[in-house]
């Protein structure tokens, strides 16, 4: 038996260190694959505009990723603006109205949207939005990622609320203060950081994906900041460029993977995990 | 409107779920004294005390009905914020708002509820309510300190500040030492004591002995009736029920 244990538990060992190398193994081939395009292209690669695909016959283009970078600030903040109201509101109704309906249907909705694949947020807000208004854009993209952000940032919030102990929240109404402003006002500071982690973690979340962009944010080589306009983003730029037989695609969706892990992605996750660290009392 | 009592209860009862928890209590609370509500564990003086200041509020499940007057006025007459304005509450357990300072904490409520005009003055009203709780000569010095740094007995001093700073009329007690040592609930006992001269003190406790160091009137709750009322030596040297005479000598 202790044998037969041992040899459990190695396996334990070993599923689990190969589950770290998967980790590690595509980190690092974003790094080693990445890094080196980032530094050939250096400054341009974040000013330039994307080369158009008839490249090959205009002498040597110019190489950059500034409208797919651009282009995810744009949905990502658009996402962001949408989604920060709603899931909040959510979260509180979550937390703190446990006993009404609304509350119930909140936490249902928050819980499947998260399962939900998130294709099919682009696929709705495709028939919904972009068919409607006869053109992809930023906006119809941001709309399609908030719905991925909402449910992320509503249970963060909930969770950071329901933490705080019932009886801190009674000291504070045993001060003669209202409901509402011990929310936001006396227990602001306990809270405060487990939201804003939750927000990045759906932004992380968000600037990471393609499905639901790959129907409604469209595509341009060009920087644009207007809102009606199609983008390009990041993650469709790897997904496009991503399985070309040009050269210089593969490097450029290579490009975009390292700057989308390593410059948006992991800052966004490190900022939250050490905000939940400052949130422990 | 004003009355000779601080607190007026009329045939009170309390029932959480179908569990019949105060029966049919009715009680009077003399202005600046002491009085103290004693009973076993479990005999409903907490939630008793709860109801006072309508805590009772956020818990569906709890039904109270009654009559409750603070220095004559309805308490259903007036929303449960502005009743909690006057009626200062301080819990089992030490409960500051940890992510504070010592000074916050006893400033929240005069500067959400505007009670000054200028800075010096909120000062001086932190000094008087550390003071008048036996705690300003440990944390003058550092009052930007954290309350979660604190000792478990001077978080409940911070608490007792904290619920004063606002000037209450009544202050309710919540066996504020069940989770003291021996020298905390001493300090906080001394602090009780000074603190009546500008306040009505209603302490819950399951310590007879606590009620007879500190009270002038004490109640003895038993199983969610009212068993007997009236001056603390009377009650303790002349007890007219049994049971009281059995739980002041320890025997319940």
């Amino acid at each position: 038996m202790p044998r037969l244990y041992k040899l459990w538990l190695a396996l334990i060992y070993i599923i689990g260190l190969s589950a770290l190398g998967v980790l590690l193994w595509v980190l690092g081939s974003i790094l080693v694959n990445g890094l080196p395009v980032v530094l050939k292209y250096g400054i341009g690669l974040f000013t330039n505009n994307i080369p158009p695909p008839m490249f090959l016959f205009f002498g040597k283009p110019e190489v950059g990723l500034a409208p797919a970078i651009v282009g995810t600030l744009m949905v990502i903040g658009i996402a962001f603006a949408i989604s920060l109201p709603i899931g909040f509101t959510a979260g509180i109704l979550i937390a703190e109205f446990k006993h009404s309906k609304i509350a119930e249907l909140a936490e249902e909705l928050a819980s499947t949207l998260v399962e939900v694949p998130t294709i099919t947020a682009g696929i709705s807000i495709y028939w919904l939005l972009v068919i409607p208004m006869h053109n992809p854009s930023a906006l119809a993209g941001g709309i399609a990622l908030s719905l991925i952000m909402i449910p992320y940032i509503a249970i963060y919030t909930a969770e950071t609320y329901r933490k705080v102990p019932m009886v801190v929240k009674e000291g504070g109404l045993a001060l003669g203060l209202k409901y509402s402003t011990v929310l936001f006002k006396v227990i602001r500071g306990l809270v405060l950081p487990g939201v804003i982690s939750g927000v990045l973690m759906a932004l992380a979340k968000g600037a990471g994906e393609a499905a639901p962009l790959l129907f409604t944010a469209g595509w341009n080589d060009k920087v644009t900041l207007n809102p009606l306009d199609q983008v390009s983003t990041l993650s469709v730029l790897i997904y496009k460029f991503g399985f070309s037989s040009q050269e210089l695609w593969r490097e450029l969706s290579w490009a975009a993977s390292f700057i989308l892990v390593f410059v948006i992605i992991l800052p966004l996750i490190a900022i939250s995990k050490i905000m939940v660290k400052k949130h422990e009392f | 409107m004003s009355s000779k009592y601080a607190i007026e209860i009329e045939s009170l009862n309390i029932k959480i779920g179908n569990k019949h928890v105060i029966k049919d209590i009715s009680l009077k609370v003399p202005k600046n004294t002491v009085f103290a509500i004693m009973g076993p564990s479990g005999s409903g003086k907490s939630t008793l005390l709860r109801s006072i200041n309508k805590l009772w509020d956020l818990y569906p499940e709890v039904k109270v009905s009654g009559k409750i007057y603070i220095d004559g006025i309805d308490v259903n007459e007036i929303e449960a914020h502005e009743l909690r304005r006057m009626v200062g509450m301080v819990f089992q357990r030490p409960n500051p708002f940890p992510h504070m300072s010592i000074y916050d904490n006893v400033a929240i409520g005069p500067r959400l509820h505007k009670l000054y005009k200028k800075k010096e003055e909120l000062d001086k009203i932190v000094e008087w309510a550390l003071k008048k709780a036996y705690l300003w000569d440990e944390v003058k010095d550092d009052l930007k300190r954290k309350a979660s740094k604190l000792s478990g007995g001077q978080q409940q001093r911070l608490c007792i500040a904290r619920a004063i700073a606002l000037k209450p009329k009544v202050l309710l007690m919540d066996e504020p030492t069940s989770a003291l040592d021996v020298v905390s609930t001493k300090r906080l006992e001394e602090s009780i004591v000074e603190l009546k001269k500008d306040f009505t003190i209603v302490i819950v406790t399951h310590n007879p002995q606590q009620a007879a160091r500190i009270s002038d009137y004490v109640a003895f709750i038993y199983n969610g009736e009212l068993i007997e009322v009236g001056p603390t030596k009377d009650v303790f040297t002349r007890p007219k029920h049994e049971l009281t005479e059995k739980y002041v000598l320890g025997k319940v």
